[in-house]
């Protein structure tokens, strides 16, 4: 049995991440957010503990356009657990200087911010919710 | 980013591999597809080509090599550490999902268990890594 799918988004709250959030619910995806706004995101969300053993991240996702991506992804790579988590980076940006960039930091992939997130979310789920093992994360090893 | 996309597969399994590519003819409609016997085999072959494979699906449990090693050597160097690797295994050991998450995988994914299955794998796959996924070396537009 492997560790299902929990999405933590970190991002600004935008009308377009309201529309992420949308499609989340309609395929039925757990998720959190934390707005870069909030005392370092990361930082916040696991000082907090908010991360508690009813949520707990196996996926996270970045908004590349309202939060600072290596910021976020530095303080991910250099903790010994949360390092596993895998990171999706999105942005309006499809530059190679700009997927070049998010692979170099360490994320496990970008996507560029799609049009309509409910028609993106249908590939979306097919691949993370349906077809991959996320790592083991417990909420007692990712307090930083 | 608009080069023609190719996929590198790693598997000792002659099945596995032989049913890997026809799903992914399937899915591309072209052959398009690096198929390795080894670790070794992946490394020389990759020594011949241009730009990245748009993802790397690598087998675990081989002999000699196994897919940890060669996550390993491939994200010791420099011109692969940027290459996608999807691990590909039928492993449902936890430790394995782990470690391969610590090496620096970009994905687990779940080897199916009978053939039927291969075809819809792979059209997952590539539906969201080429298709919704931007990665440094390909993408279908």
């Amino acid at each position: 049995m492997f560790y299902p799918l929990y999405v933590l988004t970190i991002g600004a709250d935008t009308p377009d991440f309201h529309s992420l959030t949308k499609a989340f619910h309609t395929y039925g995806v757990p998720h959190q957010h934390v707005s870069p706004e909030e005392d370092g995101s990361v930082a916040f969300y696991f000082y907090k503990e908010r991360a508690d053993a009813m949520f707990v991240p196996t996926l996270i996702m970045l908004d590349n356009d309202t939060c600072q991506s290596a910021s976020v992804l530095g303080q991910l790579k250099h903790h010994s657990v949360l390092r596993r988590i895998p990171v999706i980076i999105y942005g309006r940006h499809n530059n190679p200087e700009v997927v070049t960039l998010t692979y170099q930091l360490g994320a496990a992939c970008y996507m560029p911010r799609p049009d309509n997130w409910s028609s993106a979310m249908m590939a979306f789920c097919s691949y993370w919710q349906k077809r991959v093992a996320f790592p083991a994360i417990r909420a007692e090893d990712i307090l930083l | 980013m608009t080069n023609r996309p190719f996929i590198a597969v790693v598997d000792d399994d002659e099945d596995d591999l032989f049913l890997i590519q026809e799903a992914f003819k399937s899915c591309l409609n072209e052959e398009n597809v690096i198929l390795a016997s080894s670790g070794v085999d992946l490394l020389l072959r990759l020594e011949t080509v241009s730009i990245l494979p748009s993802f790397l699906l690598l087998d675990l449990n081989m002999p000699q090599m196994s897919g940890f090693d060669v996550l390993t050597r491939l994200r010791s160097d420099p011109r692969y550490t940027l290459m996608p690797v999807l691990i590909f295994s039928t492993s449902n050991a936890q430790p394995d999902v782990d470690r391969a998450y610590e090496l620096g995988a970009n994905s687990y994914v779940k080897k199916p268990a009978s053939f039927a299955d291969y075809k819809s794998v792979v059209e997952d796959l590539c539906n969201f890594w080429l298709r919704v996924a931007s990665t440094p070396s390909s993408r279908i537009y």
